[in-house]
Parts: structure tokens; C-alpha cells; sequence
């Protein structure tokens, strides 16, 4: 039986990690938004909703191969030092916030995460590459995440209104038995 | 995932109250940022900038006297077209990658304004170097524009 559930949630997993592939090259073929390396994050609905359907180990999972196979598929595999590392950390701060606070909505936590992304994302990136003035770019970016954090949240919470709880149910059936 | 959390959230409004209090955090937060960069940002006119690869000096330009100064060993991977304000920086030997930089003299600016780097070409989209704090990296290139300051370098490099 566990065999059983690892498989299905290995596919639930797969399922969305290729989706924010897909989202994440497609990004990354279009200009940032209004500064360097402002975007939307739309590959991290499917990360979110790998942690709400599957659970924390497979988001990490599905995570880290999203930023690694992402990097390669949009051609620009040096963002993997930066990018990884701050999605981590900002997936581990929202699923916190989610098992650790009780009522903060799923729009707040994805605004935070988003918020905490850029923070680190741009931290790392300015130590990497020796170019502290980038630091001037964390207040832009940081407001810019609240707003694509933000669309992010509402994207999940309406998708998980939206998905057949009979898919859920499933899984926590299994991961009973 | 648990099913009472599950349930939980199928059963949320998009906000609840708790979600006031996480974003006048993050409304404090990004605003001081906004007033950290105000006061902590004196900026002064260039006098010129500089192209690094790897870190490695490849080229410096003086607004005053419009002449670059291209180091040695990268002789043969610059090309300057003084006409339309040019410069042509090749990153490999089959000069396949290169990013294209755009300067001004007058108005003392430089920019990226196209690339081979990504499909997105982020450095092409990064702003003009007005001042001496700004910066433009190119991190697939590892190409870093540099506003030089007061002291323009002093370093052997040869036209």
C-alpha cells in the first residue's frame, strides 16, 4: 500500500513539476517586468500545489527539479546558484507559516514566500557576482513580489476551491491505510 | 497533507483577518527599504566605465576624451565603432557570444542592448549607468559594467 501511495503522489508530483517547467521556460522567454529579474512566478502555483496535494517532501522534490531542469530548458543555467537556494528557503518559510500559524490565508503565505524569494535571490545573486549595487534593486523587487506573490496565492486557493476534492481524498485515504 | 487542513482551506474566504497583520509587515518592510535606498543612495556623475569578464578588466572608456582603452588580452574580442557609439564585447574565441554595449558621451550613459546570453536577455533590459553607483551584469557572460568615479584607473592598458 505505501508503495501504492508513493507512486500516485510521485505522479501527482511529476504532473505538476512538468507544468512548472513548462511555466518557468515560458517566463523566461518574455522580457522581465519593469526591472531585471521581476516576473510572475506562475511555475510556483504547481510548486504550492504539489505541497497541498502530495506534501513537503515532494514540493522540495519538484522544486528542485523545476529550478535545475528549468535553468537548462530556458538556457540560462547560471540563475541555478541563485535561484535555488532562495526557493527553498522561501518554500520552507510558507509551508512554516502554513503548519505554524493558524488562518493566515494561502494568498498571505504565497506573498511572503514571494517576498522572502527575492529577498535571498538578490542577496545571493549580489555575493555571487561581487555587484553589491544591486542591492538597490530590493525595494523595487520586493513590491513587485507582493503583487506576483499575491497572484500567485489567489491562483492556488482558487485552483484548490475549483479541483474535485475526490482527487485529495484519495491520497489521504491511502496515506491512512 | 492533513485532512482537517485540507477541509481547512476549502472551506477559507481568499483573506482572513490574521492576513492584515502579515502584509503591514511586509508594508513596513518594503517601505523601509523605499527610505534606506533614499538617504543611502549619494549619487555622483560618472566620468567614464569599465568592462569586466570573470572579474578580469577588458575594456575602459573616458567620456572626456570618447576613447577606450582595451587591455591586451582582449584585443581581439572588442570591436569599436566609435561612429555609432558601439562596442562589441566577444565572450568566446568562435565569437558566437557577445553582448553589445551602447554609450554616450554627452550625456555620460551606457547600456547592454542586445545579447546572446538568454532568450530573455535581462542585461539588455537592466538601466543606463547615469551614475556612479549603477551597475549592469550579465550573468551567463559574467560581463560587469562599471561607472568609473573620480580615479580613472591608472592600470597598462593600451588602445
Amino acid at each position: 500500500m505505501k508503495n501504492a501511495l508513493s507512486i500516485k503522489k510521485i505522479t501527482i508530483t511529476a504532473i505538476l513539476t512538468a507544468l512548472a517547467i513548462i511555466a518557468f521556460t515560458l517566463e523566461s522567454l518574455f522580457p522581465p517586468i519593469i526591472i531585471p529579474g521581476a516576473k510572475l512566478g506562475l511555475s510556483n502555483i504547481f510548486i504550492l500545489l504539489t505541497f497541498f496535494t502530495a506534501g513537503t517532501l515532494y514540493s522540495f522534490l519538484g522544486l528542485t527539479v523545476k529550478v535545475i531542469l528549468g535553468s537548462l530548458f530556458s538556457g540560462n543555467f547560471s540563475t541555478l546558484m541563485y535561484s535555488f537556494p532562495s526557493g527553498i528557503i522561501a518554500l520552507a518559510i510558507e509551508i512554516l507559516l502554513f503548519e505554524k500559524t493558524e488562518n493566515v490565508s494561502v494568498p498571505a503565505i504565497s506573498t511572503v514566500g514571494s517576498v522572502v524569494n527575492v529577498f535571498i535571490q538578490n542577496l545571493v545573486f549580489c555575493l555571487v557576482t561581487s555587484t553589491l549595487e544591486y542591492i538597490s534593486f530590493l525595494p523595487y523587487l520586493a513590491l513587485i513580489s507582493t503583487f506576483s506573490g499575491l497572484t500567485v496565492g489567489l491562483t492556488v486557493y482558487f485552483l484548490l476551491k475549483k479541483i474535485p476534492s475526490k482527487m485529495f481524498f484519495t491520497i489521504i485515504k491511502e496515506e491512512k491505510s | 497533507m492533513d485532512r482537517v487542513k485540507f477541509e481547512k482551506i476549502k472551506s477559507q474566504k481568499p483573506f482572513s483577518k490574521k492576513d492584515f497583520l502579515v502584509f503591514t509587515i511586509l508594508f513596513i518592510v518594503i517601505i523601509t527599504l523605499f527610505i534606506l535606498l533614499i538617504f543611502l543612495s549619494s549619487k555622483s556623475p560618472t566620468k567614464g566605465f569599465k568592462v569586466l569578464i570573470d572579474n578580469e578588466q577588458v575594456l575602459e572608456f573616458d567620456y572626456k576624451t570618447s576613447i577606450a582603452k582595451v587591455d591586451d588580452a582582449y584585443k581581439d574580442k572588442v570591436l569599436i565603432d566609435y561612429d555609432v557609439n558601439k562596442i562589441i564585447v566577444y565572450i568566446d574565441e568562435a565569437k558566437t557570444k557577445f553582448n553589445v554595449i551602447l554609450f554616450d558621451a554627452i550625456n555620460k550613459t551606457v547600456e547592454i542592448s542586445d545579447s546572446t546570453c538568454s532568450p530573455s536577455k535581462d542585461c539588455a533590459y537592466m538601466p543606463k549607468i547615469s551614475d556612479d553607483k549603477g551597475v549592469i551584469y550579465c550573468a551567463p557572460h559574467a560581463l560587469k559594467i562599471l561607472p568609473l568615479g573620480d580615479n580613472l584607473s591608472n592600470s597598462p592598458i593600451t588602445g
